[in-house]
């Protein structure tokens, strides 16, 4: 009874700052499940870290796949509107359950949609594609976004995954993992060859894990 | 239980207002004549703790729309009737009703003159003495009709209600006394009219399925908005915050003087949340969200992204936010990993030298290599028959510095960076 109550008095003075995240998104991919001990934390900001052609976009998609195949509501928020739906499709992604949010390159604008969907509450997996937004876009921007969407994502069920080029969210992400395109596969002869796909080498950067993990992404069904 | 209310002849002409009052309380409202209603009560014991509360309750509505009227309650109808047009305020007859109504003059009742003259002669005045006349004699010397009036008085008489299906509108209109030229203040006054009939369609069981607001404007214009909203609401907060958003979007272009809500009303949402569903938006919530993203982003840019049936590249529509919905498909199963593919749009305009017919190096913004590997020429071409015709060869190259990106060649020999593989 008394050890019941201290847990609850913690949980009032600290909140769910120091909560262990038990609730977790499988990816479907078990090298990305085993590097992030389950899947991606719930109610908590992910960073997906890399460079073009590394994967992170790929990942993103399976990311939202699992969530709408678990029935879940997800939101794509797309900087540069780059996002392609039929890439998307092809992931396993149910376009159906998705809202796709286009920015136009206007990172604040952006922001701002990401703070209003997680204010809504009750979307599976919002994804944030900042992949094609410049370095000196990135360097405007405020810090306290970060802060702010850590703190309305506590309590909730919602995962936030950001895809960019460099760490952005720093301190306020729980997961990040960093990408690097390790080979790239092409199929057929010397005259007549065909990108059959990648193989991407994950590590995570937060928690520190040395143990690096590899996929394979297939890229057939683009040339079918 | 009948609970009937009866207003006085100078409050006559507003028989409306006190119809939507009592409607208030029950669906089944009978008009009995000008100043008088009777609605069936018997729900309300669910609502409100007793007779007592049911009363005060009515009492205060009535106040609110600003009758002062007599109100009873009564097992039947037509004791009930009779009880509020004799006695002033609140009348409650629980049990027998004889005894309370005896003192009530037999011309309150509504008698042919032959009858109110033998009832005279007989020196039959009030309610008691009609009730103790002897039935079969009543009978034989005035017919049937006597016999039921001498039930009426006695409180046995039960039948059912004649209720009045009339139109009911939901619309308010408020003429202003100064112009207003901003937006806020002109909340105000929406909100006072969200409220009223809000108010109005959750006592009718009812939901807001359309809004439409009309503003008259000074130069005598009208600035008219339709909302449709893709389910039934009923909140009048989130409903004026959308309203709000709308206006904010679409301003009146100069001051307005009168303001005109007008509501369709639609049967309220029935869901059922499964227990082991996944959470979603809940929808009053996500309506609002999406009006703010709408104000931010442009109404162009949020939607449900949905695949064409062409080979065109980059094909795709994107449907309203409506067609958000939850696929139940349990066979559904993640399938291999597939890389994505991210497009540039507009396409960059790329230099690109080629040897031996082969993309050698690629130059365009953001993006220069030498091309370690390619993919290629695929040739794709459709829709000749259409503005939206393509043709052009694409590869599948991969670059110096690792990014593997996609060129197009068209036929005018301009090379573009459609996109990269990511």
């Amino acid at each position: 009874m008394n050890s019941a109550l201290k847990l609850l008095d913690q949980y009032r003075l600290h909140g769910n700052r120091n909560r262990d995240i038990s609730q977790r998104l499988n990816t479907g991919l078990s090298a990305i499940d085993d590097l992030t001990q389950g899947g991606f934390p719930r109610g908590a900001i992910s960073e997906i870290v890399g460079p073009d052609t590394s994967g992170r976009t790929t990942l993103l998609h399976r990311l939202i796949a699992a969530g709408t195949l678990n029935q879940e509501i997800c939101a794509y928020v797309d900087a540069c509107d780059a996002f392609d739906p039929l890439s998307a499709a092809q992931a396993g992604i149910v376009l159906s359950q998705l809202l796709w949010i286009r920015c136009n390159g206007n990172l604040e604008h952006a922001l701002k949609t990401v703070d209003h969907l997680l204010h809504a509450g009750g979307f599976g997996v919002v994804a944030l594609d900042l992949c094609q937004v410049s370095p000196r876009d990135w360097q405007r921007m405020p810090i306290s976004y970060w802060h702010r969407f850590r703190l309305s994502l506590e309590n909730t069920n919602t995962i936030l995954a950001i895809a960019d080029k460099e760490p952005m969210a720093r301190s306020c992400a729980t997961l990040r993992l960093e990408l690097k395109r390790a080979e790239e596969c092409w199929s057929g002869s010397p005259g007549f060859v065909l990108l059959s796909g990648i193989r991407i080498e994950a590590t995570s950067s937060k928690p520190l894990r040395f143990a690096p993990a590899s996929i394979n992404a297939s890229a057939i069904e683009k040339r079918m | 239980m009948f609970i009937s209310i009866h207003i006085p002849a100078q409050q006559a002409s507003f028989i409306d207002l006190l119809v939507e009052c009592a409607r208030a309380f029950s669906p089944h409202v009978e008009i009995t004549d000008k100043r008088t209603v009777v609605f069936n009560a018997s729900g309300l014991n669910k609502l409100y703790a007793g007779t007592k509360e049911i009363t005060q309750a009515i009492a205060q509505s009535l106040a609110g729309y600003g009758f002062s009227a007599n109100i009873a309650i009564a097992r039947n109808a037509e004791t009930a009737i009779l009880a509020a047009r004799s006695f002033s305020g609140v009348t409650v007859i629980s049990e027998k009703a004889a005894p309370v109504l005896a003192d009530i003059d037999v011309q309150n009742l509504s008698l042919t003159p032959e009858t109110s003259e033998i009832f005279t002669n007989w020196g039959i005045h009030t309610f008691k003495e009609l009730s103790e006349l002897p039935e079969t004699g009543l009978a034989e010397r005035l017919g049937a009709d006597a016999v039921d009036l001498q039930r009426l008085v006695r409180g046995n008489i039960d039948r059912p209600l004649l209720i009045s299906q009339t139109e009911i509108s939901y619309e308010d209109r408020v003429e202003l006394e100064d112009e207003i030229e901003l937006i806020d203040p002109l909340l105000f006054v929406l909100a006072r009219s969200l409220n009223k009939l809000c108010r109005k369609l959750e006592a009718h069981g009812m939901a807001v399925g359309k809004i439409e607001v009309q503003l008259d404007l000074v130069d005598g214009t009208r600035h008219h908005r339709i909302l449709g909203l893709p389910f039934p609401f009923r909140k009048s907060s989130a409903l004026l915050k959308l309203v709000r958003l709308d206006l904010i979007a679409h301003p009146p272009p100069v001051a307005v003087i009168a303001v005109e809500i007008r509501i369709a009303p639609v049967p309220p949402r029935r869901t059922q949340g499964g227990l082991y569903l996944a959470s979603a938006p809940e929808p009053e919530k996500l309506e609002l969200t999406l009006a703010r993203i709408r104000n931010l982003v442009g109404e162009s840019n949020l939607g449900v992204p949905q695949l064409l049936d062409t080979h065109r590249p980059d094909a795709f529509r994107v449907l309203s936010h409506e067609a958000l919905s939850r696929e139940k498909d349990s066979n559904r199963t993640i399938p291999i990993c597939q890389i994505a593919f991210k497009y540039f749009r507009p396409p960059l305009k790329a230099q690109v030298n080629e040897r031996r017919h082969r993309p050698a190096s690629v130059r365009a913004r953001g993006i220069r290599g030498g091309v370690v590997a390619a993919a290629g020429p695929w040739r794709t071409s459709g829709d000749w028959w259409a503005d939206s015709a393509w043709n052009r060869d694409e590869w599948d190259v991969a670059l110096s510095d690792g990014t593997i990106c996609r060129l197009c060649h068209d036929p005018r020999n301009d090379w573009f960076v459609e996109g990269i593989y990511d």
